[in-house]
């Protein structure tokens, strides 16, 4: 039983490509991807990434109570903020919006969803459903663009990265020589892989 | 003969795969808080800063099996499965919080941070709704492996659950 399940598992196991945001590794341009994104990502010789959801290392924490909970309440949203520690603690509603803020950066990077799709009038809301009605401005009309692909840009192979089978981190690859960047410093990589703390 | 081959494999298939192990020790973690102590009520261990996991126990309280408005009075079964019975003094009071704490074993498909060690957080809005009787309780949980046929991308599995409350509700 345990054989046929690893083998399907082995057959349906993939790695996810990191998410390519910028060429430019100076340090002037790392502190503001850091500033505007807020978690690790990857510098390699072919750019700058962020690390895909797949792979991202943060804790997360819940809570219930039959009691009368008085948590701070973020914005209107159709998804679930996700319950990092700053959230679970927060004290005042700005600590909430910060992080929806940080999760719509990390989204439109990621391609999970469309930033026109996202800008309400007021600046909040994840699309969908929304208890106060959406007004969705600047409607887009898809247009067939032919974008010159560059004879070198077809060589470039982006990294990946794969959750160790014990799930204790990831290991990034196609990429030599890539470093993690954490708190305005880059550390090497050892062995490619990246160990969750 | 064949239809029940078939059935067979299909079950195996659809359910088999889909069976959760709890094998892997989470052998440390922190209690965040430095004000905060959580001591067995046996006396047996107490937990502040930096400590070794006492003992595992095996709740095995995902958020499918488990949601949030269930899990305030799910503390029976899980003393049953090896919680223990804790108090824990909080800031800015003498008064001590009865508890139960669940230390669990990470599922073997768990990733993340939170399958390698706990973090133990009790926000002072829990402490504060754990007042005349009534039961608060705050958990870390981790995600699966999306890599199978079923999509379990949404479930939450806890690692640590800790309920209190200021009275002995939960003898």
């Amino acid at each position: 039983m345990r054989i046929l399940c690893f083998l399907l598992a082995g057959v349906v196991a993939y790695s996810a490509d990191l998410i390519y945001i910028s060429s430019d590794s100076s340090a002037e341009n790392l502190k503001i991807i850091n500033a505007k994104y807020q978690q690790t990502f990857l510098v390699s010789e072919s750019g700058v990434y962020l690390i895909p959801s797949e792979c991202q290392s943060e804790r997360y924490f819940g809570g219930a109570s039959d009691g009368i909970l008085n948590l701070i309440k973020g914005p209107i949203r159709t998804e679930a903020v996700l319950t990092t520690q700053d959230v679970f603690e927060a004290k005042e509603e700005k600590q909430i919006i910060k992080k929806i803020e940080l999760e719509k950066a990390f989204s439109i990077a990621e391609g999970k969803i469309s930033k026109d799709f996202l800008e309400d009038q007021e600046g909040r809301g994840f699309g969908g459903a929304s208890q106060t009605p959406l007004v969705i401005r600047n409607e887009i009309t898809a247009q067939t663009v032919n974008l010159p692909v560059k004879a070198d840009e077809k060589e470039i192979q982006h990294p990946t990265c794969q959750i160790l089978m014990d799930g204790s981190g990831y290991i990034i690859g196609s990429t030599t020589n890539a470093g993690v960047y954490v708190n305005g410093n880059i550390s090497s990589i050892v062995n490619n892989t990246v160990l969750f703390h | 003969m064949r239809l029940l081959q078939l059935f067979t494999f299909f079950m195996v298939m659809v359910t088999g795969c889909s069976v959760t192990t709890y094998n892997r020790s989470i052998t440390h973690g922190k209690v965040e808080n430095p004000d905060i102590v959580i001591a067995a009520e046996d006396k047996s261990f107490s937990l502040k800063g930096e400590f070794t996991s006492p003992f595992q126990s095996s709740t095995r309280y995902n958020s499918l099996e488990m949601p949030d408005h269930d899990l305030p009075k799910a503390y029976r079964q899980a003393l049953y499965h090896g919680a223990k019975h804790v108090r824990i003094k909080v800031a800015n009071s003498n008064k001590e919080l009865f508890g139960v704490l669940a230390l669990d074993k990470a599922d073997d498909d768990g990733v993340g941070p939170s399958t390698q060690s706990y973090k133990i957080i009790v926000p002072q809005a829990y402490i504060d709704a754990a007042k005349n009787g009534k039961i608060s309780v705050v958990y870390e949980y981790y995600k699966l492996k999306n890599e199978g046929l079923i999509d379990v991308g949404k479930i939450k599995e806890r690692s640590w659950i800790l309920w209190l409350s200021d009275q002995d509700v939960f003898k």
